[in-house]
Order: structure tokens, then sequence, then C-alpha cells
């Protein structure tokens, strides 16, 4: 049976808005490199669609998973010539790959802070023209 | 041989995920560094909201991060008094308990326990809307703002 526990539900809710929070850094990257003239995403934009798609392949993972326990007579794997352990070296790949794409959004994420306090800098410096 | 690489992978499965846990968690705190970056930048509220929400989810982050890693273990989990009482009385009702088997402490969750299990769910769930609050108002804000060739005609 599906689990509709506070618990269980909160971390739906919270696999649904972190899927929102990389969107909206996509919307975020969009937005940015226009504003700098660019036409498509930048480095930030493309780590977060990369995120973006591994943490969809790992919230679709955990629906599989759910529905298989659900099931009768409940399963922890798929029937696939595949073993649990080679299920769960996948897991830790994917864990991996999502880390590393976050880590890239976030340091993505500093350098476009620390290039728009330059370019606010720059425009403070900016001494009025005499007339 | 097959089942003892099976092990073997099961372990890397394990080390891998802790590994991704620690690389996430580190790119919660340098979202939160890029929020401190782009609100020195411009003093906006949508910046303010972003920076307060990356701040709580870092946070809630790095708590379950250091939880899964194994550097602490909380003691609770909502539900714990039923399922121990389950466990010990309803499992079987005629189970008798010696005086000894009654002095021994369960280990109750210490008051903190609690707090910090729900906080971070809550600071996650928190930072997360206003993050996704203040990038979609600022990334709006940027759109109005137009590319340097509009910024220039507009001078």
């Amino acid at each position: 049976m599906t689990d509709f526990s506070l618990k269980a539900t909160g971390g739906r809710v919270e696999d649904i808005l972190l899927l929102f929070l990389l969107g909206a850094l996509i919307y975020f990257a969009v937005a940015y490199s226009r504003r700098r003239g660019g036409r498509g995403p930048n480095f930030l934009g493309w780590s977060a669609v990369i995120a973006l798609l591994i943490y969809a392949v790992m919230v679709g993972a955990e629906v599989v998973r759910e529905a298989l326990r659900a099931s009768n007579p409940p399963r922890e794997d798929p029937d696939l010539p595949i073993m649990h352990e080679t299920w769960n070296l996948l897991g830790g790949v994917t864990s991996l790959l999502f880390g590393v794409a976050l880590l890239a959004c976030g340091v993505a994420l500093v350098y476009v802070g620390w290039s728009e306090s330059k370019t606010g800098r720059r425009g403070a410096k900016q001494k009025p023209k005499r007339a | 041989m097959i089942g003892a690489l099976a092990t073997v992978e099961s372990v890397a499965g394990t080390r891998l995920s802790e590994i991704g846990a620690q690389l996430a968690m580190l790119g919660a705190v340098a979202l939160f560094v890029g929020g401190v970056c782009l609100r020195l930048a411009g003093a906006t509220a949508a910046r303010t909201i972003l920076m307060a929400g990356l701040l709580l989810f870092a946070l809630g982050l790095s708590v379950r991060s250091l939880e899964h890693l194994g550097a602490f273990q909380l003691n609770y989990y909502p539900g714990w008094k039923a399922d121990l009482e389950e466990t010990f009385l309803e499992t079987d009702p005629h189970l008798e308990f010696s005086n000894e088997d009654l002095e021994v402490d369960f280990g109750e969750p210490a008051w903190w326990e609690g707090i910090a299990w729900w906080g971070q769910r809550a600071a996650r769930l928190l930072g997360l809307g206003l993050a996704v609050t203040g990038f979609f108002l600022d990334g709006r804000w940027m759109l109005q703002q137009g590319g340097p060739k509009r910024r220039r005609a507009a001078r």
C-alpha cells in the first residue's frame, strides 16, 4: 500500500519543489544570459538542465520503486535480469552525478553573483562627466 | 565469484551515493554563497528572498547529508512511541516482562532530536519555496531590463 504519512508526503513535496528550483534556475540563467546579450543559456543554465534531468530520473526511479512495493505481491526490483546490487550501483552513480551537477550550479551562481557585483562596482565607480 | 562481485558493487554504490551527498551539500552551500554575492551586487527584495531561501535550503540539506554520511544519528522519527509499544506490547499481548526488562531504557529521544528532525525538513521545504520565488522574481526583473541593445536605445 502506498505510504501517505506526513513524512512520505513531505518527501514527495520536497522532490517536486527541488525540480521547480532547478526549473527556476534555468529561467534565471536564460534571463541573465539575455540581459548580457547572449542567445542561449550559459554554463549555469546548462548545468541546471543536466541537474534537472538527473533529478527527474531519480524521482522517476523512486516512483517505480513505490509502485513495485505497492503491487500485489510486493516486489523490490522490476522483473529484469538485473541484480539488486546493480540497481544499487546505478542509484549511487546517479546520486554522484546529481551532486556534481548541483555543485556546478552552485559554482556557476557564485560566478554570476561575482560578475554582477563587479558590474555594479564598475557602475558605482563611474564619475559624473563635467559640463 | 559473481556474488562477491555483486557485494563489491553494492558497496561501491553506497560509497558513490555518499560522495554524491557530500557534493550535493557543497553545491547547496555554493548556491547560498552565489545568492549572497547576488544580494551584495544589488539589494532588491527578490534577491533577499533568494538569499534567505538558499540559506534555509543549504542548512536543511547539510543536516540531511551529515545524517546520511553517519556524522550523527537522530534517535527520533514521527510515531516512534507508537511503534515501540506495538513492537513490545501488541505483537504478543501475553508477553510478560521481568523486572530487569522493565528497567531497560529504550532510549527516549533527546529534546533537540525531534526539533532537528522536523526543523531540517521545514527548512528545506520553506527554503526551496523561497528560492524558487526569488529566482523567478529576479529572472523576471532581468528580462524586463532587456538586453544591452535595448538598454543603450533607452539611454
